[in-house]
């Protein structure tokens, strides 16, 4: 792990439950189809630099459910619902990313 | 047995009298686990059923219970809740034993037998709720039902074998999972929230039942954990840990995000 905001950690907290729900080889090729190395504790070891971590937590959902379909949609958003409430940050402030 | 030598399309041994007999397909991402207690003594032989499986399930599964016992042995069928992927198959079981003069009991929360006749069942009910949580084989072998309401179903149960200390959690500790392993590995604490978060009402509710299985875990043991879907959580301290999981995780969140308030807004606004 080289760097983590709210956001990264976040994008960790997606390939964890990746992991679990579709095993570790598929996250991984997902991940690198954004730039983005995981190691095999879904820890980030690199990630693109050329965008905000907002913007790239984004794109991840964004493409994820095209990749992995509806399944992975319900899953993830659930486990980042759960982070953030764990995090105490506010949901409002992630309505464009939840919804 | 290896796991890596397990063949999924046979009953699967999990302890010296329960079976596997759940339906298995590659890339599924919910698949049912059905599981069978043969309990032998002396003369007798009584088989439970447990959440035998959906009408497509069932040629599988009947395939399976074959492998293990005669039809007419099959006593009992505990149903832990009235939904179609553990229910539906019981009339087409209930035809085949009853055609060979056998008859069946099944047994489940009276809030489920309210449900469970639209499926056509014909068998007598045993409701738990009416019996003091347990049943009593033949062989003096006992199962105790623990409560576990709203989860998902009001009248939801779990079923605990005391002779192995197996715990037969219906929808508690399933999960979602696209790469299917009999026994739960490093990642399936993932695939269980995974399942949870969603799926569960409120974690108050949660907590309320892991609360009693903490309670029994620590007077009798619990060493095995058997889900209807998902992995079976095998071995004493993995079975705290999970326990201790869904103690303390957050579920029956959709009030906090759902987009259909946006038009439910729009049109009070007018």
């Amino acid at each position: 792990m080289i760097y983590v905001d709210e956001f990264l950690e976040a994008i960790e907290v997606i390939a964890k439950r990746l992991f679990g729900v579709y095993g570790k080889s598929r996250t991984k090729v997902f991940f690198e189809k954004h730039n983005i190395t995981i190691d095999d504790n879904a820890k980030i070891l690199k990630y693109d630099k050329s965008i905000t971590t907002r913007d790239l937590l984004i794109r991840i959902l964004n493409d994820m459910e095209k990749e992995f379909g509806v399944v992975a949609r319900i899953t993830t958003k659930t486990a980042l619902i759960s982070y953030f409430l764990k995090k105490n940050i506010s949901l409002d402030k992630f309505k464009d990313i939840l919804y | 047995m290896k796991l890596r030598n397990m063949k999924y399309d046979n009953a699967i041994k999990i302890d010296k009298d329960i079976y596997w007999i759940g339906w298995y397909k590659k890339e599924a991402p919910l698949r049912s686990n059905a599981y069978l207690i043969k309990d032998e003594s002396n003369d007798t032989v009584e088989v439970i059923l447990i959440d035998p499986g959906s009408v497509p399930d069932f040629p599988v599964i009947l395939k399976k219970i074959l492998q293990v016992c005669e039809l007419k042995d099959i006593k009992y069928i505990i149903l832990h809740h009235q939904d179609p992927d553990i229910c539906a198959s019981v009339p087409k079981i209930e035809e085949l034993v009853y055609n060979i003069g056998g008859s069946i009991k099944i047994v489940t929360h009276s809030r489920a037998w309210f449900l469970i006749p639209f499926y056509g069942v014909r068998s007598e009910f045993y409701l738990i709720d009416f019996k003091g949580w347990k049943l009593e084989l033949k062989s003096g072998r006992v199962l105790r039902f623990i409560f576990t309401p709203y989860l998902h179903f009001p009248g939801a149960f779990v079923t605990y074998d005391v002779k192995t200390k197996t715990l037969f959690s219906s929808d508690l500790f399933g999960g979602i999972s696209y790469e299917f392993k009999l026994y739960a590995d490093e990642w399936y604490k993932e695939a269980v929230k995974a399942f949870h978060e969603h799926y569960m009402s409120h974690e108050d509710h949660l907590r309320f039942a892991m609360e009693k299985l903490e309670k029994i875990y620590k007077k009798y043991g619990i060493k095995r954990i058997c889900p209807q879907h998902g992995s079976i959580i095998e071995g004493e301290n993995k079975v705290y840990e999970y326990i201790q999981l869904l103690k303390n995780i957050t579920c029956g969140k959709y009030t906090s995000v759902t987009d259909d308030l946006k038009w439910i807004e729009r049109d009070i606004r007018g």
